[in-house]
């Protein structure tokens, strides 16, 4: 049913489906209403998306309500992907397929008429026409669908996937432990030398690590010697909620905070991070942050939530309305940096870059040029 | 301290080693003979049941290994070498002591000792129970009756064969290619009381990754490693799929169940078996996800969660604990069922923790506890050991 993409490397040129698609919209330019047409611009998607498996399901679900209803569906090289029908568009379970595909996106397009284009009245063929027009003299093309499933999305289970390669023989559990293992000892090396780790270096520094490796034999008082505040990953505390609550129980006791960290917007949306007990809720900004996620945040406390990757003013202003105090990412970092530029009588000779990337080294070692180690290790005047 | 253990149960080396298998078994046995036989004769005896499967259920790993064990068992030497007193060690590492007339003083050191071995606001509430027969023989035969599931943690721990590394595993998916899948082809009943019995619903379908294991790669854990494991859960699923995408496969099946990952579900195989779904069994599908999968991908999730349901399937999220299903609430992850298994950890839950009896699935229901617990919540659908035996029964 569907003309295919037949795209393959080298100098873009217009699909088959794609002149079908021109010569059908001049017809129907010319033809009174009686026909319609759904246009999913899904490359219109904020990336990641679209990914392979939108455009999958999309075209299935589209193939689907075009052989019931005597339609066409074309798959345009930028990924958009056109339903064209002889009378109105397919409904099914109550909502037109508009509706559904609405539904479908709406975590990955939360204004859905942004990404699809209804057309059907006899004024709209000059609409659907400039379309056509329009992705023939595109000259980008998206990649062809790939045949095996790709792995979904940055996810850190995928990530560790992509190591297997890497690891040869080794064990999966040993490399992660390992990872854990070179950055304590990194930071055990780092002490006593004038870095953030010092007792005088004012901020307490957090650190990412597996559960597994915070439930290890003599990790908590490692970590009260260093004065660590500890980061598990919400994936971690998810697959063993009662591992994280040990570890909270053992990191408590020694008077060491426990964050929770990894949680995406659209995470926050389906757990109830309450039930952890964490200290601090670790919140990736998002510049679509969704209406359940504020009042997460509510629900939970602002004062309990850190707001991570806050690249932009936006992020801040959106953390600051919910009561949100606490905030990392590079916005954050520079405005700290003119802070203590604008503070430090030792400034003179320094630029705004190295004050920010002086910042963000642990050891003494990589602070040379500072002449105010004091103020950089505290963070902020 | 001194040991003599010439009171116990025959067993040969050391008694305070942990019994191997068919001993802890014979053990449990007894000991649910011997709660018959207190409901049944009225005699008067006290027991004293440390159970340890709850440290390896709810807790750190750490504490529930074999010289742990053997300190438990030590710090019950004071009622185990009282009169009349008998040991018996379970299969789920679950200890108990039953003993006749008065040891007050043994009953006092032994709390003793395991207040300083166990101590702390750590250790679950129920760790040790003292239970006074006949009157609470009911629940020294539930006790028992559970202690006779071996522990998933002591299992591990007895195989000891060599883990699956990568490039065994790239040969392993090599060779599954050249292998047909519908030989590991398992189906689970999910029953709901009926009458005095049970009455099948749905099946689950799952391919039997352990025997898939012994038979293409004997002597390697496929366990061991759960990165890897999941990544061959992701071939085999694939396989299911195909396989029961294949015309003919499910002509005449009954509902089902297929635990699948969001990638599965978002997959060419399960849009190939969703086309080649036969009409009758349109709504009659569940598929259940995992909160690995989950929260690996929230946003791969809504959607397939949201293309499923457009596809009329019914969604289902497997916890792997009671706290798990509270950490994920149903509600807001807009699924239907909650499958959870049953343990002791889940009967100490507080309500609240749980959604409406109608919307859970008891799984692991291997015994009459568990059904017992199941029906004073009102829940309508199990699967376990425990509904096979009765499905006679009905309908």
């Amino acid at each position: 049913m569907a003309a295919g993409s037949g795209v393959g490397p080298g100098p873009p040129r217009a699909s088959a489906a794609e002149l079908q698609l021109q010569d059908a919209a001049a017809r129907l330019a010319r033809a009174p209403a009686g026909w319609s047409a759904l246009v999913l611009h899904l490359s219109r998607l904020r990336p990641p998306a679209p990914r392979p498996h939108h455009r999958r399901v999309a075209r299935v679900l589209l193939e689907e309500a075009g052989r019931r209803h005597d339609g066409q569906v074309f798959a345009m090289r930028n990924g958009d992907l056109v339903l064209l029908c002889h009378g109105a568009l397919p409904r099914s379970g109550g909502e037109t397929l508009a509706e559904t595909m609405a539904r479908l996106l709406r975590a990955d397009a939360p204004a859905p008429e942004a990404v699809m284009s209804v057309w059907g009245r006899a004024d709209h063929g000059p609409a659907l026409l400039d379309y056509a027009t329009a992705r023939l003299a595109d000259g980008a093309a998206a990649p062809p669908l790939p045949a095996a499933p790709v792995p979904a999305a940055p996810a850190r289970a995928d990530c560790i996937e992509a190591v297997v390669a890497l690891a040869g023989g080794g064990r999966i559990l040993d490399l992660l432990r390992r990872r854990d293992g070179i950055l304590l000892a990194a930071l055990r090396a780092a002490r006593g030398q004038g870095g953030v780790l010092d007792p005088a270096g004012g901020a307490r520094l957090h650190v990412a690590l597996s559960l597994a490796t915070v439930l290890a034999e003599g990790f908590v008082a490692d970590a009260a010697e260093m004065a660590l505040g500890v980061e598990i990953p919400l994936i971690d505390a998810a697959a063993d909620p009662a591992g994280f609550a040990v570890a909270r129980r053992h990191l408590a006791a020694a008077g060491l905070p426990l964050v929770l960290g990894g949680v995406s917007p659209p995470a926050l949306a389906l757990v109830d991070p309450g039930v952890l007990g964490a200290d601090l809720v670790k919140l990736d900004w998002s510049p679509a942050m969704p209406a359940a996620v504020a009042r997460a945040v509510a629900r939970l406390g602002p004062e309990r939530v850190l707001l991570d990757r806050a690249e932009s003013e936006a992020a801040l202003r959106w953390g600051l309305a919910r009561g949100i105090r606490r905030f990392q990412g590079a916005h954050v970092e520079a405005m700290l940096a003119a802070g203590r530029l604008a503070a430090c009588a030792a400034a003179r000779h320094c630029t705004w870059r190295q004050c920010r990337e002086r910042a963000a080294i642990v050891g003494a070692a990589g602070r040379g040029g500072c002449g105010n180690p004091a103020l950089l290790a505290a963070g902020a005047p | 301290m001194s040991l003599t253990l010439a009171r116990t149960s025959a067993t040969s080396g050391d008694p305070r080693d942990p019994p191997d298998a068919a001993t802890a078994r014979a053990e449990a046995r007894q000991l649910i003979a011997l709660a018959r036989e207190s409901q049944a004769s009225g005699v008067g005896r006290r027991a004293l049941v440390l159970r340890l499967s709850l440290l390896a259920e709810g807790w750190a790993e750490g504490r529930a290994r074999p010289h742990h064990r053997r300190l438990a068992q030590e710090a019950l030497l004071p009622l185990i070498e009282a009169d009349r007193a008998r040991l018996f060690r379970l299969p789920n590492a679950d200890l108990a002591v039953v003993w006749r007339g008065p040891a007050e003083t043994a009953l006092r050191a032994c709390r003793e000792a395991l207040r300083l071995l166990f101590g702390g606001d750590t250790t679950p509430p129920e760790l040790a129970v003292v239970l006074d027969l006949p009157a609470r023989a009911a629940r020294l035969l539930e006790l028992a009756e559970a202690g006779l599931r071996p522990r998933a943690v002591a299992h591990k721990a007895a195989v000891r064969a060599p883990p699956l590394d990568p490039a065994t595993l790239a040969a392993l998916e090599a060779a599954l290619g050249q292998v047909g899948m519908a030989r590991f082809l398992r189906r689970q009943p999910v029953c709901a009381p009926h009458g005095q019995g049970f009455v099948r619903r749905w099946e689950r379908l799952g391919l039997a990754v352990a025997e898939i294991g012994e038979t293409m790669l004997p002597g390697r854990d496929l366990l061991a490693d759960p990165w890897l494991l999941r990544r061959l859960g992701r071939t085999l699923e694939r396989r299911l799929l195909a396989l029961l995408a294949a015309p003919g496969e499910l002509r005449g099946a009954g509902p089902l169940g297929l635990t699948l990952t969001t990638a599965g579900l978002l997959g060419p195989e399960f849009l190939r078996f969703d086309a080649n779904l036969p009409p009758g069994l349109r709504g009659e599908v569940a598929v259940i996800l995992r909160s690995a999968d989950i929260l690996a991908d929230p946003a791969a999730f809504l959607f397939a969660r949201d293309f499923a349901r457009t596809r009329r399937y019914r969604l289902g999220f497997a916890a792997a604990d009671p706290m798990q299903a509270a950490l994920l609430p149903l509600d807001a992850l807009g699924l239907d069922l909650l499958l959870v298994d049953w343990s002791a950890a889940l009967a100490q839950a507080a309500a609240p923790v749980l959604p409406d009896a109608g919307r859970i699935v008891l799984c692991g229901a291997d015994d009459a506890a568990a059904l017992a617990w199941g029906a004073a919540r009102g829940i309508g659908l199990y699967q376990g050991r425990a509904i096979r035996l009765s499905s006679r029964v009905a309908p």
